[in-house]
């Protein structure tokens, strides 16, 4: 009789371990699938367009200010195929965040090399671009560019400050133009969901309840 | 909004695919709760990809988890179903919709 209980004593703890084992196995798996995904950089995925969105263009624009004044600012990539581009006020240029695009401060009688430049970085006062490119938006918006507005306010030893003026969405013909849900509407969804979810549970617990008393 | 019906409808249809697969009639609770948990996520998996708050992956990754913790607790079934129900659903969701334009 005492052996038996012994015996399944030891089932009992031989099965907790095995169950503990397999817990601690899973636990580094979840952390690996965790830091792979975090690992994913924003600007590997910059191609990559969602369930029902579409491409649009995202540009920068230059206003007018003293400091783009005194200073020549141009635009290149650090990696891909594009090459320079000379930014001046009201000219508007591309950007990306996957190809890394640099807004340097060159010398006024700076020759640019032409065709694709990037086997040494230059060594010219520089910034990224002082937003992120957006090169998505849901296919039933109107929009079709971006346009965001910037402005120049000082140059440094190396680096350059840009601040951002207003960023606007525009259509086929150029008109500014706001769509989809506003944050009030997003979370208001998000809400019914939860209580829809909390509903479907307590629905659930009473038929069970109700199971067992019958 | 149009676009999270879509997403609900693909979603659903999986779910009622996996139920009968299962050898389980696709019951209405079971629906339902796929819709709720689109509701909940689809609004914040937006937000994060408006916003650019983190990459593609990761907010997949935690829609996945999220509709996992939400079957598990509001169905009671086990997590090896839920994880089921949500990683099939949400991935073929996925092939059905990513395009890569280069």
């Amino acid at each position: 009789m005492l052996h038996t209980r012994q015996r399944g004593r030891h089932e009992t703890i031989n099965h907790l371990k095995s169950r503990e084992s397999s817990r601690n196995r899973r636990i580094p798996r979840l952390l690996c699938f965790l830091i792979i995904a975090l690992n994913f950089q924003n600007a590997t995925w910059a191609d990559l367009i969602p369930f029902g969105h579409k491409s649009v263009q995202h540009h920068l624009v230059f206003v007018d200010s003293p400091a783009l004044k005194e200073n020549r600012l141009i635009a290149a990539p650090i990696r891909g195929f594009s090459g320079f581009e000379e930014i001046t006020a009201g000219h508007r240029f591309s950007f990306s965040n996957k190809y890394h695009t640099r807004i340097y401060r060159v010398p006024f009688d700076y020759e640019p090399p032409k065709g694709v430049f990037h086997d040494e970085p230059l060594r010219f006062p520089h910034a990224d671009p002082p937003v992120v490119s957006i090169t998505s938006v849901p296919i039933f918006l109107n929009i079709s560019r971006i346009e965001t507005k910037c402005q120049l306010i000082s140059v440094s030893d190396d680096t350059l400050a840009i601040e951002v003026l207003e960023q606007c969405k525009l259509d086929v013909t150029g008109k500014r133009t706001e769509g989809g849900l506003n944050l009030i509407a997003k979370i208001t969804i998000c809400i019914f969901g939860l209580s829809m979810c909390v509903v479907i549970g307590k629905v659930r617990i009473a038929k069970n309840h109700t199971k067992q008393k019958n | 909004m149009s676009l999270c019906i879509v997403n609900l409808l693909i979603e659903s249809s999986v779910i009622a695919i996996l139920a009968r697969w299962e050898k389980q009639a696709p019951r209405t609770s079971l629906i339902l709760t796929c819709a709720a948990a689109n509701l909940v996520t689809y609004p914040i998996a937006f937000l994060a990809w408006e916003y650019s708050l983190c990459a593609y992956p990761m907010i997949e990754l935690l829609v996945i988890v999220t509709e996992l913790m939400i079957y598990r607790c509001t169905l009671d079934c086990r997590m090896r179903i839920a994880i089921t129900l949500a990683g099939v659903s949400n991935g073929i969701t996925l092939l059905f919709s990513v395009w890569v334009s280069i």
